[in-house]
């Protein structure tokens, strides 16, 4: 069946219409390209640009308002290989200051990334030079500059805080989602790291229009079309420069690290890693030569010690495992432990000095005595749990409260937790169920195998200063309307010792400096609570270390100093902490403890050990933080 | 006499290889617009074109499939087809989020996918059942308002997703009712409609305004000598009133604030004043005023519901500058440097992977809205010229097809799909070498976009399919 069709021949009108249509655009595109050049000529003339506009990065001031870290203007000099004419090649190397080889690998390497694109061709001119170049610059299409920021450092001090910037990597771009292209700085380390987004500001763009030449023509649209560059927030930062820049004087020629917190804000205060580095070498043209020497320093100085040192704590520990023992009831205030010269169980012996016998927690703190912690250790373990694995937990779970064993939260990044050791850690070395308190008895004295960070030694001060809570540590102190980051940054941790067991140990802390192991601390006026360390170092001179805070009633500061190599406790880091903490809260060092300033400052500990040094406070020759037996001998 | 084994032998050769030659087309100018320094290999799956190409991978494998399908079967299920299509871009409406201005994609789990992209094969499926459904050609008054309603429905529904572009390729359809015996008149009107649209787009309330009174004027000078032998007084009437109704318009355009209302009073009141005045001796021009009143009407409604609700404003910008009616200098940079990569091609071309402002990103939106522009730079004019005829030549072959059907559906069908490429290269064309507004409308197989590639392979492997039974007569 067919339907007759009668409208058959409107199928030629309809191709006909689109045969039309077709034919219109094909002579439409034939007066577009060929015939009509103008369009052509428009594309070869013209081209927009999107320059990006960088916005200023934050400044930073320290606690009393002291500007720390700002920009200066530096220039790039860009290249667009395609637009690069025959030019007087010698000339413009000879402005530069490049040879000619530079000139030729920069072009080729630019090109290979993209003939049409701008590359770096030289980096980082400073004003001035560029200054002197900028009125050649024409001579020579394809080159031109982009302005920049760098970071300068007005003090040469606080460099692991402050961290630095760098440009981005592709990993970086890759994180971002997008915020960051190739050729933007970003905050690599420190500070500059962690507040990145409040720093950084926002990018913008403007619309260029270019010519041949590369000539810019004005902007697209009178610049309707522009986003503004918002400038990163400027931050107030916790650390006080003055008092950093006078403890990173007092650790010259050493390697270690100082860290003061104000107790009951949790603020930083200062944070020395030694060796420090001048942060202005890490930015500029030479900074990737600086760089590179600073990586293969054997000092390690681009290590941030304070947060990633690890250190057996010694003796400092002793007044912590007092608090915990107090508080599970092992331990009462006025328990006497005999002290032969050590500590003795079958075959072996921890070693002791001399000392009058301790009575109660405060001689034993005062003292140091080896043997009175390990009973403490042993009756904490033993007496109240029903094996050495319970109680190791319990203790570990204490000293958690504390910000040991686990990291403090400071808000810098890199930060370790150092270690307290688990049940499984002895099991492994002694098998399943057959160690018990004796085989980690030094425990009880900061050895075996527990592991510190200075700033967890400064934080654990301040958590005893503040008699039992800590916050936790930070740099961070205001920027405009990020009042959230701070709220972040003063919650209370309680630690799980209650405040009733504070006061004997602060006596304690407080009689080490008066008549005890560090008396070196003391300060006109001000009562000093600490204690000295030890750590043993298998590969040399065992490290030096102090912590404590000061005053005794209403602390202002906590501090915890480590000094690598050098020694006893009393012989280097007391009396830095204390030249600290003085500074601190006096402003100036009075003169009767001048010449303990300047033996501090004058003195090399890097790389020639055994060179000798000043002769040491008679109070140190007996110092019980050496152990008279290798602890590895309590060991089967 | 119907042998599926044989159906390869059976399809229609040319129109297969203009269709697998166009999408080997669109897969080298999607790697050529992405092509850059970093990503120089051809076969990666997660560039641009990698994507492409699975997606025309996945097109010819659906494709193939479909033609073991019993032609019966696209006959049989036209009408639940175009049901759920509807269904579904009501259900789209309802829950799309706005991706470029438009409420017109579907979230299915990590996929996203365009309803209207296959709404307008559910259409065409649909309007040539119903068509060929009749015992003769449309006839009656109310034939007609169904076949014009099949393609209004999901007209309307795409116009409130506020994607304008895919709506308007559905005024195409009228073509096919030209063929199908609809009025000349009448299809005139449709096209009118679909002018206006594009008019209401282009052009500003009061230039449109200028423009509808002049015809007017010159429609009135036309009849005036017979109105003014026969009756004088009701001829200056006439006159007097349509002057009213011009300096009520101007009296819009110096007022701004009372534009719109004067103007639609100025309408009625011309519609009324029209009707009152009608002299039965001029019966024959009245039609031509209907339609003058129902254009003006329409577009005056439209154009600026169009401006302010649905265009986003960058879209009605862009289009007012092509008439050099906004001071915008950045609305039109789209189409200048469309323009000017386009011309830059010049005869031979810069050479493919060659196309230095391609590179630059120098025309936005190039891989799906302005590809043709990446053709234009590196193939110069005879890639284009080239280009355009095999596309008239795949079109021509479409409508040649429809032609040798037995069966009116498959005619109807093809013819849909005829004008549905053609409306599309049209616009989208048209748009990047300036002779039509800014519209973001796919090149069919060239434009970058899943959903695209495969709805307008699934109508042309329909076409392949219906034209191998063309010696059946399908119901
Ligand atoms: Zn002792």
């Amino acid at each position: 069946m067919t339907i007759h069709d009668q409208y058959k021949n409107r199928t030629w009108v309809i191709r006909g219409l689109i045969a039309g249509i077709f034919l219109l655009f094909m002579i439409r595109l034939l007066v577009l390209q060929v015939i009509n050049k103008d369009y052509a000529e428009l594309a070869k003339d013209r081209t927009v640009r999107k320059v990006t506009v960088y916005p200023d990065r934050g400044q930073m001031y320290d606690r009393n308002g002291k500007l720390i870290v700002h920009n200066k203007p530096i220039y790039n000099l860009m290249v667009i290989p395609s637009q690069v004419k025959d030019m007087d090649t010698l000339r413009f190397c000879r402005m530069l200051g490049i040879d000619t080889i530079y000139f030729q690998e920069k072009l080729a390497e630019a090109k290979r990334y993209s003939p049409l694109h701008a590359s770096v061709f030289l980096p980082q001119i400073e004003g001035e030079e560029f200054a002197r170049m900028e009125e050649y610059m024409y001579e020579f299409p394809g080159f031109f500059p982009e302005i920049r920021t760098m970071r300068t450092y007005p003090y040469a001090n606080a460099a692991h805080l402050l961290g630095y910037v760098t440009e981005v990597d592709s990993s970086d771009i890759k994180r971002s989602n997008g915020y960051y292209k190739g050729g933007d700085y970003i905050g690599k380390s420190g500070f500059e790291k962690s507040y990145e987004e409040v720093l950084r500001g926002k990018k913008g763009y403007r619309y260029m229009v270019v010519d041949a030449h590369n000539r810019l023509m004005g902007s697209l649209a009178n610049g309707e079309k522009d986003e503004a560059a918002e400038a990163g927030k400027n931050v107030t930062l916790t650390i006080d420069i003055d008092l950093q820049r006078f403890a990173e004087s007092l650790m010259q020629g050493k390697k270690g690290a100082v860290v003061a917190i104000e107790p009951k804000t949790g603020e930083i205060l200062a944070l020395v890693s030694s060796p420090a580095y001048d942060p202005n070498l890490l930015t500029g043209s030479s900074r990737t030569k600086n760089y590179g020497t600073l990586v293969m320093d054997e000092g390690r100085p681009l290590n941030n010690r304070a947060l990633t040192g690890y250190y057996p704590p010694g003796s400092q520990f002793k007044a912590l495992m007092a608090l915990v023992a107090l508080q599970e009831g092992t331990l009462v205030a006025d328990q006497g432990y005999p002290c032969g010269g050590g500590y003795r169980m079958s075959g072996h012996t921890v070693g002791c000095h001399n000392h009058v016998t301790p009575s109660n927690v405060v001689m034993g703190i005062q003292h140091s005595c080896n043997a009175y912690f390990c009973f403490v250790l042993k009756h904490f373990i033993d007496d109240h749990n029903a094996n050495a694995p319970e109680g190791l937990e319990k203790l570990k779970d204490y000293l958690a409260s504390f910000g040991i064993g686990v990291p403090t939260g400071i808000d810098l990044p890199g930060e370790k937790g150092g270690n307290v050791p688990d049940p499984e850690d002895y099991d492994r070395i002694y098998g399943k169920g057959r160690w018990k308190s004796s085989n980690f008895i030094t425990l009880g004295i900061g050895q075996d195998q527990m592991i510190v960070t200075p700033l967890q030694n400064a934080n654990m001060m301040a958590t005893i200063a503040n008699r039992g809570y800590y916050i936790s540590p930070h740099v961070f102190k205001y920027a405009d309307g990020e009042d959230s980051l701070l709220q972040a940054l003063s919650v209370k941790h309680y630690t799980k010792v209650d405040e009733q067991y504070f006061d004997v140990v602060t006596e304690g802390l407080s009689m080490v400096v008066k008549a005890g192991t560090a008396r070196v601390a003391r300060i006109d006026s001000i009562e000093v609570c600490g204690k000295t360390g030890t750590a043993e170092n298998p590969h040399g001179k065992d490290h030096s270390q102090f912590s404590g805070f000061a005053p005794r009633e209403n602390p202002q500061i906590a501090v915890a100093v480590l000094v690598e190599n050098s020694g006893f406790g009393a012989t280097w880091a007391a009396p830095i902490a204390s030249l600290v903490m003085e500074y601190y809260l006096k402003g100036s060092i009075s003169p009767s403890r001048q010449y303990l300033l300047d033996r501090m400052r004058n003195t090399n500990l890097i790389g020639t050990p055994t060179q000798p040094v000043a002769p040491e406070p008679e109070e140190d020759r007996n110092d019980p933080d050496v152990l008279v037996n290798d602890t590895t001998a309590i060991k089967p | 006499m119907r042998e599926p084994q044989n159906i390869i032998q059976r399809l229609d050769k040319p129109m297969l290889v203009l269709y697998l030659l166009m999408l080997l087309v669109g897969l080298m100018t999607v790697f050529a617009v992405n092509y850059n320094e970093e990503s120089s290999r051809f076969f990666n799956l997660s560039q641009t074109h990698g994507r492409q190409m699975t997606w025309m991978f996945i097109s010819l494998v659906l494709g193939f499939s479909m033609l073991t399908f019993n032609s019966n079967f696209f006959t049989k299920f036209s009408i639940p087809f175009y049901i759920i299509i509807i269904l579904l871009l009501l259900v789209t409406l309802a829950v799309a989020r706005e991706i470029n201005g438009a409420r017109s994609w579907l979230q299915i789990g990590p996929a996203q996918f365009q309803p209207a992209e296959f709404a307008k094969t559910a259409t065409a499926l649909m309007l040539a059942k119903y068509i060929s459904s009749l015992s003769n050609a449309v006839k009656t008054f109310r034939q007609k308002m169904i076949a014009a309603g099949i393609i209004l429905l999901p007209m309307a529904i795409i116009i409130l997703q506020e994607d304008m572009g895919s709506a308007l390729v559905y005024t195409s359809l009228s073509l096919v009712l030209y063929r199908e015996g609809f009025k000349v008149r009448e299809v005139i009107i449709a096209l009118l409609f679909g002018a206006g649209f594009i008019l209401s787009m282009l052009v500003s309330v009061q230039v449109l305004l200028w423009v509808l009174s002049g015809v007017v004027l010159l429609i009135a000078a036309f009849s005036s000598g017979r109105l003014w032998r026969k009756d004088k007084p009701r001829y200056l009437r006439y006159w007097l009133l349509f002057l009213l109704s011009v300096a009520s318009f101007a009296a819009g355009y110096y007022l701004p604030a009372l534009r719109i209302y004067l103007i639609v009073l100025a309408v009625l009141f011309m519609a009324g004043v029209w009707m009152a005045l009608r002299p039965v001796a001029y019966m024959r021009i009245t039609p031509v005023f209907w339609l003058y009143l129902a254009l003006t009407g329409f577009t005056l409604y439209g154009s600026s519901f169009v401006m302010n609700e649905l265009l986003e404003s960058h879209q009605s910008e862009r289009v007012l500058t092509l008439l050099g009616l906004s001071d915008d200098p950045d609305a039109n940079y789209n189409v200048t440097q469309s323009k000017m990569t386009i011309g830059s091609g010049g005869f031979a071309g810069k050479g493919y992977l060659e196309g230095t402002l391609t590179q630059l990103k120098h025309v936005p939106e190039q891989s799906t809205d302005f590809i043709f522009c990446t053709i234009g730079e590196e193939l110069g004019f005879l890639g284009t010229f080239f280009f355009l005829a095999i596309y008239l030549a795949f079109i021509l072959r479409i409508i040649h097809l429809a032609e040798r059907q037995r069966s009116p559906f498959t005619r109807i069908y093809c013819y849909s799909v005829a004008s549905i490429f053609f409306i599309q290269v049209m616009i989208n064309v048209g748009m990047t070498i300036g002779l039509l507004p800014v519209i973001g409308i796919p090149l069919p197989f060239i434009s970058y976009g899943g959903s695209s590639v495969l709805a307008f392979s699934i109508m042309v492997f329909i076409v392949l399919r219906l034209d191998a039974d063309r010696l059946l007569i399908l119901r």
